[in-house]
This record gives structure tokens, C-alpha cells and sequence, in this order.
């Protein structure tokens, strides 16, 4: 899986390889990194990275296969039931995002800034984020192997 | 016996028939179009003692002792001046529906030679065309108007094509006159006759095309459906999506859609043929917009009944984000809220990624692992690195409580990382002891050479454990 957060001489190749959904490479997204000391700023910001940067500015992929590899598919892949779509009878796990401002804020230099446009989180029915703040709930799950979750 | 006047020639019919019919057929006035053939197109339109009238929607008994003039009837002055007129504003395309306006406009003009935008408008409202619009036809007219008042065409009009000069469509004047052919204009000797099957609904799932009465049926040559559609059946100028033909097991998406395509002897066994086609639909709702996709949401209740209204208008609501590859195993221990990943979306990541986890971790190796771990997802005094086992660890997370959705895989060290883990490589379980020691992982993690915070590709896909 490719670094989203690429130098200007990789970014055409990185967005051809982001828009390759049935590829060998991005069929999800994710931030392996650490949160401990200075982080790398994908860890707070790779998914509006990709909504913003690679969705909006570089048009790289659409909005609908951005989140695609986003949810359903690790979902699909990973087998979490009931999760990764918006149905009837799934878990309520919802974002709702301003598709004109997302857009992650970390640098290499002060990686530690929650990105923009992030408007609502719901977790498992719960709100857990607005616009204003993360509240302290704690609604998400341990989902385990071979479990009715 | 039907008497009427065609172009200023004395006819005689003997049997009742469609107009359109009889002047395309017998008549062979090719320059009157069949576009519609129900009255909906105006492409057929004549004159009827000087008045414009769809051929289709007349039979020769209707105009029995009539005046009918077709385009071709025009003065070789009045050509001039509507192929000028049309040419010159460039109202004229595909061409088809042409020489049905022009007879309008003739119909207008000669009863009134000045008129007013609202007249021009109204007279060409029965003329369909579906290329230009409809104001290059209307400064057509009024062009043309205004040529036949000082009976005279102003020259000096460009058909050079030359790069970057305004000019005339080359195929202007035979399209609008009527003189040009279209493929429904042409006649060969011996040739046969299509018809196509259209499907009746919007949308419907085609169950099964019954072809073989009609196949069977004398004057019939060849009936093809979908199957017998060679390499690519679907078109689209961007996306490859409409099918040729509507294939079985397959949705129409319009009335209209091409289910069987048949050709006969003459035009009249294609038609019959069509009638003897069974096609079992199942009827399905249409999809009339973009947001009838969306639409099956389910109920809302009340606006009261809810605790709090979002106003979503602009923004994008999706299920919640799947960190796929995700290091928080040591964070959501202290901190369960993981709040670097709530503010981008997150609702559940994967830990136990890249061979690092907190579990399965047999007591004697929590010294030497607490010191790896150390330097890569950090580590705390708070934490208790006691679990033994992953579904001790998850029960532990479970107990405190956790902010997203966590799922752990077992982790295992291949290729490059195992020589710089060999060390400590020797603590971990084999694979077969470590699915029984660590029941409630998902799966089984594996990595090759990955720095922290880099990527390498293609990542190895993670296999479900047993």
C-alpha cells in the first residue's frame, strides 16, 4: 500500500495507483502509524487526505470509490457483518462529512491536527463527534472471530 | 376510387390508405419522413390546400379532392431561398426533420409573409427536432422571409470550409430539400425488410425471449437476440453500459430498450412477426431520477420523535471509515476514545498489524516485547502487559470500555522482519498453539519489510484464521 503522503514528483503515479480499485494496491485505506511521540500525519489524517487531496483537488478517484475503499470494501473483505454500508438492520456507523472542506492538517513538522470538514461520527447508533467536539462516549465494540457481535 | 392533386398531378387511388404510406411507398416522395409515424414529430409534414398537416395522421380518403404539395413541389426560387435561409443560420444537422419545417414555414409564409416571432414559434409547433433547438430554425424563417419579400438572395455565402471562417454544412441543402438519402429513403432490389422488438416497460427483468414462432413464420428470414450478438454488446460514449439488445436475466431501462431484432420479406410479415415474439417480464419499479436509487431508506417518523435533527444538506452522510492497518493496540488501552481516528471518520480499525500486538504474549517474553514495542507504539506505565492470551487482552478492552470498534489480528513475522525479530521471534507460539491461545483474533496479520509510517505494495492480504 502506497504513502498518501507522497512528494510532488510521485503524485501522479500515487494517484493513478489510489484510482486503481480492483488493482493489486489501494483497495482500502488505512494510517499504519504510531501514535506515540511525534507521529506520522497520516495517523490523524489519511482518510480526508484522500477525500480531499486525491478526491476533490487531484481528482484521482471518484468520491463514491474513495469511499468505497473505504468502508464496504474492508468490510466486504474482512467479514464485519451488518457494517460498512448504510442498510436497514446494519450498525449505525455514520460520517458525515462537508465534501468541499475535508482535508487532513498535519505536516511532517506538527503532525498532532484533527483535519477539517468532519462534521458528525456516529458509532453503533451513538454520536460521538460533531463539529464542536468528541464526546466521551464509548460505543464502539470489541468485534471478535467466530462471535454474534 | 380516392381523386386528389399530388404536386399539381391529377392522382387516382383505388383503396383507402395512410398518406404518409402512400406518398413514401407508392409515391416514392422520400423527402416525407416517417419519423414517428403517430403524429408526434411533424416530420411528415405537407400541404393540404395550403395548410401543413402530418401525413401520418391522414388517409387518402380524407383528402379526397385536396390540394397536396409535398417540398418538391416548391419553385426552384423558393429552394434557393429556404436552403439559403436554413443553411446560412445553420439549422440544419442530421437534417431529418427538415423538410417537414420547411413545409411549415412555406405554410406560414405564404399566408403570412411578415410574421412576428410568435407566429414563426407557433407554426413549427408540431416540427420535433432534437439537434439544433429551435431558434436557428426560427432566424431561418425570418431569414427567409425576408428574401422571398425583396425576392432576392443576398450572395457572397462561404463554402469554402476554410479553418476559422463561418460556413455552410455541406450536406445542407439535399438534407433540407429532401434530395439527400436516408438509410429508410433507400430502396434495393430484393432487400429485406427490419423491425425491432422494444421492451414495454421502463424497467422490467426480461425472464425469457420465446422466439420460435416467429422464426418459423413464412417471409421470416432471421430473428437475433442478445445471444447472437458477437464480441462487444454493450455501447456508451464513456461508460459501457447499454446493451444492443436487452439479453435475458437482463433489466430494461427504458421503453424502448431493444429486446429482438428480426428481418422479413416485406415490412408487413417484420411487423406480424414482432406481434408472435412472447417476452415474460417481470414489471419493476422504474428509476426515474438519480435520488430513486437512494430512496429505499425506509420510513422517517415524525420529526418529534427524534433526539436531535442533523441538517445534512451539502455534505456526504457514508458508513463510518475501516482503518484497515491500524497501531492503536497499546493506545486504546489508556486512551479508549482513539480520538485521532473519531476526528477522520474512523469507527473501527484493525489492530495486531505489521506482527505487533499486545497478545497472544506468553509471561516470561513481556519484558523483552514491552522493550520492542517501546520504540514503535509506544508505551505507558499505565498499561498491564499481563494478558497471556488475545481474548484476555479484547476482555480487558471490553471491560474498560472502547470508543470504536476494535478488531485484533493474530500477528505473524515474515520475510525481512523475521531476521530482525529472530531474537524475539522465539517467544511467540507457533500457528497452530496460537489459535488456541488467541481465540477472538480475526486474523492472522503478516508484514515484509515495513518501515513505521511507510507502505510497501503489493501488502500481503491477510488469510482468516481457522
Amino acid at each position: 500500500m502506497p504513502c498518501a503522503y507522497a512528494e510532488t514528483s510521485e503524485l501522479i503515479d500515487l494517484c493513478k495507483v489510489i484510482a486503481d480499485f480492483d488493482g493489486a494496491f489501494v483497495k482500502t485505506v488505512c494510517t499504519d502509524g504510531l501514535l506515540g511521540g511525534k507521529p506520522h500525519p497520516g495517523v490523524f489524517g489519511s482518510f480526508p487526505r484522500v477525500l480531499g487531496k486525491y478526491v476533490r483537488e487531484e481528482k484521482a478517484l471518484t468520491l463514491e470509490d474513495a469511499i468505497r475503499k473505504m468502508t464496504p470494501k474492508p468490510a466486504e473483505v474482512f467479514g464485519f457483518e451488518r457494517r460498512g454500508l448504510l442498510k436497514p438492520g446494519y450498525f449505525a456507523d455514520i460520517v458525515i462529512f462537508n465534501p468541499d472542506t475535508i482535508l487532513d492538517k498535519g505536516t511532517f513538522v506538527d503532525p498532532i491536527q484533527f483535519p477539517a470538514g468532519i462534521a458528525h461520527v456516529f458509532i453503533n447508533g451513538q454520536l460521538v463527534l460533531t463539529s464542536r467536539d468528541v464526546g466521551r462516549v464509548r460505543a464502539g465494540k470489541v468485534l471478535r472471530k467466530s462471535r454474534v457481535h | 376510387m380516392f381523386k386528389f392533386t399530388l404536386n399539381q398531378d391529377d392522382v387516382t387511388v383505388a383503396g383507402d390508405k395512410n398518406l404518409l404510406e402512400y406518398l413514401r411507398e407508392d409515391a416514392r416522395l422520400t423527402s416525407v419522413k416517417d419519423g414517428c409515424a403517430e403524429g408526434v414529430c411533424g416530420s411528415c409534414s405537407v400541404l393540404v390546400d395550403g395548410k401543413a398537416w402530418r401525413a401520418c395522421k391522414l388517409t387518402i380518403a380524407k383528402i379526397q379532392g385536396k390540394q397536396i404539395k409535398t417540398i418538391e413541389d416548391l419553385s426552384s426560387h423558393e429552394r434557393d431561398v429556404y436552403a439559403w435561409a436554413f443553411g446560412k443560420v445553420g439549422a440544419v444537422q442530421c437534417g431529418f426533420c427538415m423538410p417537414g419545417a420547411v413545409m411549415s414555414a412555406k405554410s406560414l409564409l405564404d399566408a403570412n409573409p411578415t410574421p412576428t416571432p410568435a407566429e414563426v414559434k407557433s407554426a413549427i409547433r408540431y416540427n420535433l427536432c432534437r439537434c439544433t433547438g429551435y431558434s436557428k430554425i426560427e432566424q431561418a424563417i425570418h431569414l427567409a422571409a425576408e428574401a422571398l419579400q425583396v425576392n432576392a438572395i443576398p450572395d457572397g455565402e462561404n463554402r469554402a470550409g476554410k479553418i476559422g471562417t463561418r460556413t455552410v454544412r455541406v450536406d445542407s441543402t439535399e438534407k433540407l430539400l429532401g434530395t439527400g438519402e436516408f438509410v429508410d429513403d433507400m430502396q434495393v432490389p430484393g432487400m429485406l425488410h427490419g423491425a425491432v422488438l422494444r421492451a414495454k416497460h421502463p424497467r422490467a427483468l426480461v425472464q425469457k425471449i420465446d422466439v420460435s414462432v416467429a422464426q418459423t413464420y413464412p417471409g421470416v428470414v432471421v430473428v437475433l437476440t442478445a445471444k447472437d450478438v458477437p464480441g462487444e454488446r454493450l455501447l456508451g460514449h464513456i461508460v459501457h453500459d447499454w446493451p444492443v439488445m436487452v439479453a435475458e436475466g437482463e433489466e430494461t431501462r427504458y421503453v424502448g430498450d431493444a429486446l429482438v431484432v428480426l428481418a422479413a420479406e416485406t415490412k408487413e410479415v417484420a411487423r406480424k412477426a414482432l406481434e408472435l415474439i412472447r417476452v415474460d417480464y417481470e414489471v419493476l419499479n422504474p428509476l426515474l431520477s438519480p435520488a430513486d436509487q437512494i430512496a429505499e431508506i425506509g420510513d422517517v417518523p415524525s420529526v418529534g420523535s427524534f433526539d436531535c435533527i442533523i441538517d445534512a444538506r451539502g455534505m456526504i452522510v457514508c458508513p463510518g471509515f475501516i482503518d484497515t492497518h491500524s497501531h492503536s493496540d497499546l493506545e486504546v488501552m489508556v486512551n479508549p476514545y482513539v480520538e485521532a481516528k473519531v476526528r477522520q471518520g474512523v469507527t473501527t480499525e484493525l489492530l495486531g498489524q505489521d506482527g505487533i500486538s499486545m497478545a497472544p504474549l506468553p509471561k516470561k517474553y513481556i519484558s523483552p516485547w514491552r522493550k520492542n514495542l517501546a520504540g514503535l507504539d509506544d508505551d505507558s506505565d499505565e498499561l498491564r502487559w499481563d494478558h497471556e492470551t488475545t481474548d484476555r487482552y479484547l476482555r480487558a478492552l471490553e471491560t474498560k470500555g472502547v470508543g470504536l470498534n476494535e478488531v485484533t489480528s493474530f500477528p505473524t513475522v515474515i520475510s525481512a522482519w523475521r531476521r530482525w525479530t529472530s531474537t524475539i521471534a522465539s517467544r511467540r507460539p507457533k500457528n497452530s498453539r496460537a489459535c488456541a491461545t488467541s481465540p477472538g483474533a480475526k486474523w492472522r496479520s503478516a508484514t515484509m519489510a515495513f518501515p513505521p509510517a511507510s507502505f510497501t505494495c503489493p501488502a500481503p492480504m491477510p488469510k482468516p484464521l481457522n
